[in-house]
């Protein structure tokens, strides 16, 4: 690295600090906020190539990559079940891919029967219901029915998705996942279960009820490595070229490396620079990196993607009540308004109130699912983290 | 003008209007403003009365003035004893006994002394210098407010700079002023001591009073800002501490002004000594014969489920029985809230949410 490089470094990082600073002490924010109305025009792009993008979990276990490691502790834990008889858990953020894990640990648990929970569990009885297909053990009808369960030929291996659907944080609202994990217990010696369960809710159902003293083996999911992230995002470009536009802002180290590159060495500048905000953006979250590249997308022409890094617009500073009713839906991947306000133990139309508040800022986004009669407000992924910032900071809660 | 206070001129200047031009909301804060026009005030003004300069220059320049202007004086009081003496001689029209030159010597010097001491220059000097210093104390305390709203988790840790910070920066001032303009002798120094220490035992012992009291609490720091104390029954959040007083704001927000001598000589509860959370103990009072198992539960899940409740605190309920007028059983239930401030409000969540889910199990029933 020249003088001139480390000069353009040094002048980077005092005029990104000077002008933090400045708008620290001098830049109201409510102001800004209040009276800057953007509207976000999106440029047209092709649905065969937003296709390519779309966020499900994966099927098949050849196609999910960077989960090595994961794979073999589960089937670690497989091992050790056979002589300890102790259920699994594993604990994972928002969009990092564990359905797709799921899925592929059927490479491992042949027999296994995954059971998917979209939506909250409110009662004893939607519980037995949904056990009733993976135990298949039709003539159940309570939970001490299940507890008593004939044994089958093969070793059964349950996987059941987002243990946290069976709590509500209210007064009376941990019975049923008590009675799960009794459960559980009873039928361990029979059953490998493997409970899945995301982050947040773990963190605080771990810190009030000890929940994961219930579990011998814990497997956290780790941010997948930047270099998978890019393979993902090259694999699903295929057929295209991508060209990479100079960002709305950049710095001056970049702005002085352009001005001395020829065209291809200009889209490596670019290039390079694009995947260093999408990193840091994604934090290793393989849906948060999808969600980048498809906002990044500026338009795409005759098989040629045009992408420009996406800056998320900054939220702003939440009220209270917004950090309380976004932390509330975290602990739970997502709410209805008749369960946001029991928790809250505020009125139905507070709730409702904050909750349309917060869908206006992009915050949230609801979602009805089959079956269910109201809608399901969830944490939008692209603010996933400036929410997490405030929840940490301002309600001094240990997440990161 | 000197070139770099014209430099820092513009500079500002330069700001402030980018600013305005940049700010189409006009957000700069009325504040603001007003702390740069008054930096710009000071300095022009230190500039017109030339003070700016490096210290042994300053030093100097306010000797020669002060010699100019005892000189002056010490001529003018001459001229006006020769001429009353000469009028006493022509009135009395008999021998007078000359002044002798010891006392008119002594005299001389006692003028020529106190011009030195105290000049307008040396009186604007000082004015102007506490005006800044107090001015800048302003602003640093409006910098670690701003700074603990932006960093809440950190809030008590900024917070307690703020009272170092300003005792700091009066007696740098103060040791400056003293030294620079009066420049004493240590004999001078002890004979001052000397004299103000009988001075101030006699007159301002109170104000000497509150004054140790409150580098004593900025030292050995018993409480600090953020904290929240009980003071003889006065409970509240400790919103300043100052040389001669301490602030506590109150559960009802009234402020509470404490001499620091009273504070330093009471005993002081502290609800959290320096961290953000603090234990609330919840009471409740149920009839004596309560099922105390199911009690149990719905308190604790009371606790948990608040939505002020430090999570990483563990909670805990106890069972009182009181047999005093009427028999009850006083249940307490133990917990951390996630930042003192809110204390009220998680205590007043909990205790609403435990009577409603004890009174739908009927258990408030046993008492009709």
């Amino acid at each position: 690295m020249d003088f001139k490089n480390i000069f353009y470094k040094v002048l980077d990082f005092v005029t990104h600090y000077s002008k933090l600073t400045y708008e620290f002490l001098f830049v109201d924010e409510k102001g800004e906020q209040s009276t800057v109305e953007e509207v976000e025009e999106r440029a047209e792009i092709p649905e065969a190539y937003l296709q390519r993008f779309r966020l499900h979990p994966l099927q098949d276990a050849k196609q999910l990559e960077g989960r090595d490691e994961e794979i073999a502790m589960m089937q670690r834990a497989y091992e050790n079940w056979k002589i300890t008889r102790s259920p699994l858990l594993i604990v994972g953020e928002f969009g990092a891919g564990m359905t797709s894990l799921l899925n592929a640990s059927s490479a491992i648990y042949p027999h296994a029967c995954i059971l998917e929970n979209k939506t909250n569990i409110s009662n004893s009885q939607e519980l037995v219901e949904e056990l009733k297909k993976g135990l298949r053990y039709p003539e159940a009808r309570t939970l001490k029915d299940l507890e008593t369960l004939p044994k089958q030929d093969n070793e059964q291996v349950i996987i059941f998705e987002n243990i946290e659907r069976l709590f509500l944080r209210k007064i009376h609202g941990f019975h049923l996942l008590e009675d799960f994990l009794l459960l559980i217990h009873a039928t361990k010696k029979d059953i490998f279960w493997v409970a899945t369960i995301n982050q947040y809710s773990y963190y605080y159902l771990n810190q009030v009820i000890g929940f994961g003293a219930n579990f011998l083996s814990v497997i956290r999911l780790q941010p997948i490595n930047n270099q998978l992230i890019e393979g993902v995002i090259q694999e699903r470009n295929k057929g295209y070229e991508c060209v990479f536009l100079k960002p709305g802002t950049s710095s001056g180290t970049l702005n002085q490396q352009l001005k001395n590159s020829d065209a291809f060495a200009k889209q490596q500048l670019l290039r390079e620079d694009f995947f260093n905000k999408l990193h840091v953006f994604a934090g290793g979250n393989i849906s948060q990196a999808m969600l980048f590249w498809k906002r990044s997308v500026a338009y795409v022409k005759e098989k040629r993607v045009y992408v420009k890094a996406y800056e998320p617009k900054p939220i702003g500073q939440l009220t209270l009540e917004e950090l309380f009713v976004l932390e509330a839906i975290l602990q739970h991947t997502s709410l209805s308004n008749s369960e946001l306000y029991s928790i809250l133990r505020n009125s139905n139309k507070g709730s409702k109130l904050i909750l349309e508040k917060l869908m206006e800022n992009n915050l949230l986004y609801a979602k009805t699912y089959e079956g269910s009669f109201e809608p399901e407000y969830q944490i939008n992924l692209l603010h996933l983290n400036a929410v997490k910032a405030q929840i940490h900071g301002r309600l001094n809660r240990n997440i990161k | 003008m000197n070139p770099f206070f014209m430099k820092i001129f513009y500079r500002i200047l330069f700001f402030y209007n980018k600013k305005n031009i940049d700010n189409q909301y006009g957000n700069l804060h009325f504040v603001n403003r007003n702390i740069i026009f008054l930096l710009l005030f000071t300095c022009c003004t230190f500039q017109v009365s030339g003070q700016i300069e490096p210290t042994n220059s300053l030093t100097d320049s306010m000797k020669n003035k002060s010699e100019e202007v005892a000189k002056d004086s010490a001529a003018i009081a001459e001229q006006a004893i020769k001429e009353d003496n000469k009028e006493e001689e022509k009135e009395e029209e008999k021998p007078v006994e000359q002044v002798p030159g010891e006392v008119r010597e002594n005299l001389n010097d006692a003028l020529d002394k106190a011009t030195k001491i105290i000049s307008p220059a040396k009186i604007l000097t000082i004015i102007i210098a506490s005006l800044f210093v107090w001015l800048t104390t302003k602003g640093t305390n409006w910098m670690y407010r701003s700074l603990a709203d932006s960093f809440n988790r950190h809030r008590l840790r900024i917070l307690r700079l703020q009272p170092i910070t300003n005792v700091i920066l009066w007696i740098i001032t103060i040791y400056v002023l003293v030294l620079t303009l009066f420049n004493p002798t240590p004999e001078t120094l002890w004979a001052l001591m000397g004299s103000s220490a009988l001075a101030l035992g006699f007159a301002a012992q109170d104000i000497v009073k509150n004054i140790f009291g409150g580098l004593l609490i900025i030292f050995d720091r018993p409480f600090q800002v953020g904290d929240r104390i009980d003071i003889n029954g006065n409970y509240g959040e400790v919103v300043r501490i100052g040389i001669r007083n301490t602030d506590i704001n109150t559960l009802d927000d009234s402020i509470v002004t404490i001499p620091n001598s009273k504070i330093i000589s009471e005993h002081i509860s502290n609800a959290n000594s320096g961290a953000l959370d603090c234990m609330v103990v919840v009471d409740l009072w149920l009839p004596i014969g309560i099922d105390v198992e199911r009690v149990r539960k719905i308190a604790f899940e009371a606790a948990i489920t608040s939505r002020y409740l430090n999570i990483d605190k563990a909670v805990s309920v106890l069972f009182f029985d009181h047999f005093d007028n009427q028999s009850a059983t006083n249940v307490k239930i133990k917990a951390y809230v996630l930042d003192a401030r809110y204390e009220k409000s998680f205590a007043g969540d909990v205790t609403e949410a435990a009577k409603k889910a004890l009174s739908e199990a009927g258990v408030y029933q046993a008492v009709r």
